[in-house]
C-alpha cells in the first residue's frame, strides 16, 4: 500500500491521475528503462519518455521492434507496422451504428483503402456495406474485378413476377444478358 | 541520545493453526514472549520480514492482542519502518493471516529486535 513500510505488497486499487501533458501515465519497459525499451504505456496524450521513446496516447498502447505501435483507445484501434509508417491503420468507430477499417498511409500522397459498415439506423434506411478503394478483387484462382454498380437490369417486364412462360423466360435471359455484360459468366 | 545495542533475531517463526483465539480456523505467527525470549524493560522491534506468503493472503499485526499494521505481500515482504514498535518485556506480536490453517505455504515472520541502554529503565539496577 501507498505510504506502508512493508515492500512488496499487492494492491487492491490503483488511481493515476495522468497529466494532460508531460511525461506521465504507466509505462513499462524490457528488461529495464532505456532507449529502445518501451514496450507499452498508458498515457493521457503522446509525447517522448526520458530515454528518447516516442509514446502514443490517449489510449494503452504496445511498442515493437522496428517501431511497430499498436494504440487501443476508446473509439481506436490503431496498428502501424512500423519503418516509419506516416498514418496507422485503424478499426474505428466513427458515429454510432458506424464503424470503418482503414488502411492507414505508407508516406505523403499515399492513398488510403477503407471498408465501412453502417447501420440502418445510422443510414436511415438500409445497413450498408461501403468499399472505398480504387480496384477491389475477390481471391480467386485469378483476381477478378469485383464489379461497381453496374447497368440496372431492365427489361424484366413490368412485374419481376412472371405470370406466364415467355415472361420468365424473358426474365431469364435479361439476367444472363446482366452477368454477362459485367464479366461475372 | 539513544544508544541502540541490537539484540538480533530469536529466529524464523513459522505460522501454525491459530492459538491465540484471535483468528480461529486460520494460520498465525505468534510471537509470543516466550518466544521472543528478551526481558528487557523497554526494547523495540525494527525491521521483520515475511516469506513464504501464500498467494494473496493477508495478516493483521497484532501487538498485545490490539491491530498495529496489515499487509499483504505478493509472497513476501520487509518490514522497515521510520518508528520502530516499542515493546515492554512480556509483550507478544501476532500476524493473523486471512486463510485457513491447511492452507500451504506456510507463512514466515523474522523479527529482529534492539533496546536503548541509555534509557534509565534498562539500566541494570
Amino acid at each position: 500500500m501507498a505510504g506502508s513500510a512493508w515492500t512488496n505488497e499487492l494492491v487492491s486499487l490503483i488511481i493515476l491521475a495522468a497529466n494532460e501533458a508531460g511525461f506521465s501515465g504507466f509505462f513499462a519497459y524490457s528488461p529495464a528503462p532505456g532507449p529502445g525499451k518501451l514496450v507499452a504505456s498508458f498515457a493521457s496524450t503522446s509525447g517522448t519518455d526520458p530515454y528518447g521513446n516516442p509514446y502514443t496516447g490517449p489510449g494503452f498502447a504496445t511498442y515493437s521492434t522496428g517501431g511497430a505501435v499498436g494504440l487501443f483507445s476508446a473509439t481506436t484501434l490503431a496498428l502501424s507496422a512500423g519503418g516509419g509508417q506516416l498514418i496507422p491503420g485503424m478499426l474505428s468507430t466513427f458515429a454510432e451504428g458506424g464503424m470503418a477499417l482503414v488502411s492507414g498511409e505508407v508516406s505523403g500522397g499515399d492513398v488510403e483503402a477503407q471498408i465501412r459498415v453502417l447501420s440502418a439506423q445510422n443510414q436511415g434506411s438500409t445497413s450498408t456495406i461501403e468499399l472505398l478503394a480504387g480496384q477491389t478483387f475477390l481471391n480467386g484462382s485469378a483476381a477478378q474485378a469485383v464489379p461497381t454498380a453496374g447497368p440496372a437490369i431492365t427489361g424484366l417486364g413490368s412485374t419481376w413476377n412472371a405470370t406466364t412462360a415467355a415472361q420468365c423466360n424473358g426474365n431469364f435471359t435479361n439476367i444472363v444478358n446482366f452477368l454477362t455484360s459485367i464479366g461475372l459468366i | 541520545m539513544a544508544s541502540y545495542v541490537d539484540l538480533g533475531t530469536p529466529g524464523p517463526n513459522l505460522a501454525g493453526p491459530d492459538q491465540t483465539g484471535r483468528n480461529a480456523g486460520n494460520l498465525t505467527n505468534q510471537l509470543s514472549s516466550s518466544f521472543i525470549n528478551i526481558y528487557i524493560n523497554v526494547y523495540e522491534c525494527y525491521h521483520i520480514i515475511v516469506s513464504s506468503v501464500p498467494l494473496g493472503a493477508a495478516a493483521v499485526v497484532m501487538r498485545n492482542g490490539r491491530q498495529y499494521s496489515y499487509v499483504q505481500p505478493n509472497g513476501g515482504s520487509e518490514w522497515d519502518p521510520s518508528q520502530p514498535m516499542g515493546l515492554f518485556a512480556g509483550d507478544e506480536i501476532d500476524f493473523l493471516w486471512n486463510v485457513v490453517s491447511s492452507t500451504t505455504p506456510l507463512p514466515v515472520v523474522t523479527a529482529f529486535f534492539r533496546y536503548d541502554e541509555s534509557l534509565a529503565v534498562n539500566k541494570m539496577g
